[in-house]
């Protein structure tokens, strides 16, 4: 499949800070690449490079194979870009907001279709200022849409928004996946990259930790299941945690008090824990039992949690 | 242009749904225009009318003569209208006319009362008694005690002719108009006009654009617009597009009601005039450009705005002439373009407030704009936040 966007060794650096230290990728035509990784990961950096917004120290930018020096109108007139927060004037409706930025481009879509991908049907009329957060963004997805962009770039699109106006927007980017659009997705929530991604990209610090499709990166955790559980009344006995650590060397105490227990052997591994906490006379409550999901890879990864 | 101009169209639509920005740019300079010219430029004659008239009496009235001297006296005081005030030689009163301190002069000349004697006597109009009035033609005040006095005698003539024969008329009154260079032109409406004027430049420069392109830079508008493929550049055109757009609007409305109520000289339609407000608006643009280049937020340039706003509006003397300011505001008002930019379009309409060359006042403010412009220029990638 041909590629879209491919980077090579981007730099970036704010001051004495590396953003973004030699990340390499691709996206294939008709892909939906998540960029994964936690707050300051260097993720809208990345993205803000490809868009044009920012200029890269070093590095090489390939647009539908090209080497572009400089992402100039030319590429701005085919992506779509919906900023982490996009801001549009208040005192414009839904519909002459999608008008005016289809007038910055070379080509644009009808704004009545727009707003009924996007389900704004009812608010066309409706002035910005006026909308809810979802609702904003919704019409942010509808502005990055209007030039029918060879590739669309959505920067932490849900963040922010109650499940409901979340569940809203996947639904939508669902519907574009289905129309084969290239997508690249930047997140901090591994639920979206599970649902909407084909390839991940796990990014921290600067830097690409590991990519790959959901699969293979769930691969990369050698423990098949999760014994997850609580104590209770407690937010984490450090002496118990230390006590069953020694029998668990990869047992981590979440942030909110969680133990997490990786094991290729769920049966023996239960057993273990009850007779370990009896003795402490300590009880379980709220234990569950997983596979692994892209949160493991990343503590696995990095030794932090993706909401650090 | 395609994409200067859809944008300059939204701008224009949001800033005139927008409540603050209709209202400071469009209504505000009507409303300002209707105060001001109502206090200070005698509009409402109708209440508090006190009129300060200079008699010179040539002679003593004796006689039917006493009956002029007893309408004089009627009008005046508490429940008339006028102020008499004496003065012993018409050169004196006519003075006292050209330099404003009273409204109208009446001469009684030599032989009234003798005039008046034998015209009533006679029952004949041949011989009339003539009062001669003086007034200032375009000063509203002065046209109007004028109207006034004329109305009183002509009706203390027709009281007698009633009772005399009716064909005949005693008195006579001749209406002279005396004109000097300023006070021929003197209209506080007409000189407003270039103050309200420019203030409608100076919301818009001073306030509104510095604000606009903060406010966009703090809120992530101009991220979002440079993601498509507009320019900075054709989004500063858009924005300063708007700016005059909104300008222009507010200064056709301050036209069609300064014109259609208010006593305004139509020199403020011709070129020349129309010009020196574009020159006005033009050399200001820069200012606002230089307020976004030196101030980080937008919150910030409201603060600075208004004090430049307030400075250049009351120290550059677009509602009063400031000609008795201390020798430190002195410095303030021959430094800050306002004073030139409005001494300009006055100049246009024939008053001269100070002793400035015509060429000072273009060059102080194009040397502003320009200084403003380099400042903007260097700052250009701050302003517009772009990388």
């Amino acid at each position: 499949m041909p590629t879209a966007i491919e980077v090579k060794q981007l730099v970036k650096h704010y001051g004495t800070v590396k953003a973004v230290d030699g990340i390499s990728f691709n996206v294939k035509i008709g892909e939906c690449l998540a960029i994964l990784g936690p707050n300051g990961a260097g993720k809208t950096t990345t993205v803000e490079i490809l868009e044009g917004l920012r200029k890269p120290d070093s590095g090489n930018i390939f647009y539908f194979e090209s080497e572009v020096h400089k992402v100039g109108k030319e590429i701005k007139d085919v992506i779509g870009v919906q900023l982490q927060t996009s801001s549009f004037m208040d005192y414009l409706t839904v519909k002459e907001t999608i008008k005016l930025f289809g007038g910055l481009y070379t080509k644009s879509l009808s704004p009545e279709d727009l707003i009924q991908l996007v389900e704004l049907n009812e608010k066309s009329r409706t002035l910005v200022k006026n909308l809810s957060g979802g609702q904003k963004q919704r019409l942010a997805l509808a502005v990055a849409l209007v030039n029918d962009p060879r590739i669309l770039f959505l920067d932490e699109p849900t963040t922010g928004l109650d499940p409901q106006a979340r569940r809203l927007l996947w639904d939508t980017i669902l519907k574009l996946k289905a129309r084969k659009k290239t997508i690249v997705l930047t997140t901090h929530y591994m639920e979206e990259a599970e649902q909407l991604a084909d390839r991940i990209v796990i990014i921290d610090h600067g830097k690409i930790v590991a990519s790959g499709t959901l699969d293979d990166l769930i691969k990369t955790v050698k423990e098949n299941q999760f014994i997850e559980f609580r104590l209770p009344n407690s937010y984490g006995d450090e002496t118990i945690f230390n006590k069953l650590r020694e029998h668990f060397p990869g047992l981590k105490l979440s942030d909110d008090g969680k133990f997490i227990c990786p094991t290729l052997d769920i049966e023996t591994s239960l057993e273990k824990i009850f007779n370990l906490l009896g003795n402490l006379n300590s009880k379980v409550e709220n234990i569950v039992i997983r596979k692994p999901n892209l949160e493991d890879v990343f503590l696995k990864l990095t030794g932090h949690s993706l909401r650090d | 242009m395609k994409r200067i101009l859809t944008l300059w169209k939204a701008f224009l639509r949001s800033d005139l749904r927008e409540f603050e920005s209709f209202f400071w740019s469009l209504l505000f300079p009507i409303i300002l225009f209707f105060i001001l010219s109502s206090i200070f430029g005698n509009l409402d004659s109708e209440a508090g009318i006190n009129f300060k008239i200079g008699v010179v009496r040539e002679e003593k009235l004796t006689g039917l003569g006493v009956i002029i001297d007893e309408v004089l006296k009627s009008t005046s005081g508490e429940e008339g209208p006028f102020v008499i005030r004496e003065f012993p030689t018409i050169e004196e009163a006519k003075d006292a006319l050209k330099k404003g301190s009273i409204e109208l002069v009446m001469r009684i000349p030599k032989g009234t009362s003798s005039k008046l004697a034998a015209a009533t006597l006679l029952k004949t109009s041949v011989i009339k008694s003539e009062l001669e009035m003086f007034y200032i033609p375009g000063n509203q005040s002065s046209e109007i005690a004028a109207d006034i006095m004329s109305s009183v005698f002509n009706q203390v003539d027709l009281e007698i002719a009633k009772r005399k024969n009716p064909d005949y008329s005693s008195v006579e009154i001749v209406k002279n108009s005396l004109t000097t260079e300023k006070a021929e032109e003197f209209s506080y409406v007409t000189f407003l006009f270039p103050g309200v004027l420019l203030m409608t430049v100076l919301i818009v420069t001073l306030m509104d654009s510095p604000y606009t392109l903060t406010f966009s830079r703090d809120s992530g508008l101009n991220r979002k617009l440079y993601s498509t493929p507009i320019s900075p550049l054709q989004y500063l055109i858009a924005n300063i597009l708007k700016a005059v757009s909104m300008n222009i609007l507010g200064v056709v409305l301050l036209y069609i009601v300064a014109l259609s109520f208010y006593p305004v000289d139509n020199k403020i339609l011709s070129l020349k005039f129309i010009g020196a407000f574009f020159f006005s608006l033009v050399t200001m643009l820069p200012f606002g450009l230089m307020i976004a280049s030196l101030v980080k937020k937008a919150s910030a340039v409201v603060a600075i705005s208004q004090i430049l706003f307030q400075t250049m509006m009351f120290l550059g003397g677009l509602y009063f002439p400031i000609t008795n300011a201390p020798p430190a505001m002195k410095v303030i008002i021959h430094t800050i373009p306002t004073t030139y930019l409005v001494e300009l379009m006055r100049r246009v309409l024939g008053y001269k407030f100070s002793d400035m060359s015509n060429y000072m006042l273009l060059l102080v403010p194009i040397l502003w704009a320009t200084g403003a412009t380099i400042i903007f220029s260097f700052n250009f990638k701050k302003v517009m936040a772009y990388e």
